[in-house]
């Protein structure tokens, strides 16, 4: 899984590949029910969200979510990074958790471990 | 058709030098970025540091020991790797293309077992048919043996001498055997009509014949009776040469008397009648 960065400022569309509880096989979303979504919180709050998309099913059978996070609020996430010494290397301050009710199977809960923001001179 | 030699040709190929500078780099990058063993030593111990009551000489003493400590375990571990990496890169593909044609052998070795699997059963079935073929061959000699040999097949012949009781004046061979015989006793009552009896002598050093006797002078045969004959037949040609101008002088001289001209009668014409009838009286009695 490469790794989940977010540029601070700008637009972030991103895709995620949803797959079945303990397999490596996609996750079939034909029958969907309701709006998946993807959830920013501090790793030090992870209880208190801080950006909610809705995602969109592009490719039900692959299992394959579609979201954008506007600049508006890419702008407001904040970024950390090491001394020079090891290169100002990005630190992940976030967690993503994803949330999708397939409706024939119980709802899959993923979660993104480290989320990054990046500064993009915005 | 199926193959009967390889086709696969041999083509030397040079093989590059080991690329280990570029596996190194990536793996110390990969070995100190962000989401590494050594940042979250490091962060750890910062974080450890920030909360105790540690000297500085002392947090930097521990540092160094640890950075240094990581570094040249990383160093030499990323080298040996890079080192390892390199060397599968450039020889895998070779061992996989080996591993391939030992595949393909091997499928050509089950071809070869099933053409052998087929050449068995087909000598099977040659076998079977050679059996057969052998039993016809027991018919025919068993045959030849009674239409050739005259050889019985009782009693049985269950030893390799063969018993006297299944030999039989009979069959081809001994049918010939007495044609041959027959030819000898006529040759040899022909010989005798022809030459009478006679004997012969054996050369001991070439054993062959180097003189026949005549024992019977008296009973020489039909070829000395024809020999007399040609000699005699010789001897009445030439009596009937003479007898011939005998009558032809005899003739002229009576021709000449009868017609009165005795004159013309020499004493020549005379003697050559009487030559001749001479001739006759003495050579062919003497004959």
């Amino acid at each position: 899984m490469s790794d989940f960065i977010i540029p601070k400022g700008r637009d972030f569309e991103f895709t995620i590949k949803v797959i079945e509880a303990d397999s490596f096989i996609a996750q079939d979303l034909t029958n969907v029910v309701g709006i998946p979504t993807l959830k920013l919180a501090t790793k030090l709050v992870p209880d208190v969200a801080v950006v909610t998309v809705n995602l969109s099913v592009v490719d039900a059978v692959n299992g394959i979510l579609t979201g954008t996070i506007l600049a508006a609020t890419t702008s407001t996430l904040e970024y950390s990074r090491g001394p020079i010494e090891d290169r100002y290397y990005l630190k992940p301050l976030y967690i993503g958790v994803v949330e999708v009710d397939p409706g024939d199977v119980p709802i899959v809960i993923t979660t993104i471990e480290d989320v990054y923001v990046t500064p993009t001179g915005v | 058709m199926a193959k009967t030699n390889s086709t696969e040709v041999f083509i030397a190929e040079i093989v590059a030098d080991l690329d280990v500078t570029t596996q190194y780099n990536n793996l110390m990058k990969a070995s100190v970025a962000k989401d590494s063993i050594y940042i979250r030593a490091k962060e750890s111990l910062q974080s450890f540091f920030a909360s105790s009551n540690m000297s500085d000489p002392d947090k930097a003493a521990i540092l160094s020991n640890m950075l240094t400590s990581m570094t040249t375990s990383i160093t030499n571990q990323a080298m040996s790797t890079a080192l390892a990496i390199a060397k599968e890169n450039r020889e895998g593909k070779y061992a996989i293309s080996k591993v391939i044609a030992d595949i393909l052998v091997t499928k050509e070795q089950a071809d070869k077992l099933a053409a052998d699997n087929l050449v068995a059963t087909a000598n099977a079935s040659k076998i079977s048919q050679d059996t057969t073929n052998a039993i016809i061959q027991g018919w025919k000699l068993q045959s030849d043996m009674v239409r050739e040999n005259g050889i019985t097949a009782f009693p049985s012949l269950t030893s390799a001498a063969l018993p006297v009781t299944n030999v039989g004046d009979r069959g081809l061979k001994w049918e010939q055997e007495q044609q041959t015989k027959m030819s000898v006793y006529a040759t040899m009552a022909k010989s005798y009509r022809e030459s009478g009896l006679v004997s012969w002598t054996v050369d001991s050093a070439t054993n062959k014949i180097n003189s026949i006797i005549d024992l019977l002078p008296a009973t020489p045969g039909l070829t000395h009776a024809q020999t007399k004959v040609a000699i005699r037949q010789e001897l009445g040609f030439d009596d009937n040469k003479r007898q011939h101008a005998a009558n032809s002088s005899a003739n002229m001289i009576g021709l000449l008397l009868s017609a009165e001209e005795s004159g013309n009668i020499t004493a020549a014409d005379v003697d050559l009648w009487r030559s001749a009838v001479g001739y006759l009286n003495t050579a062919s009695i003497g004959a």
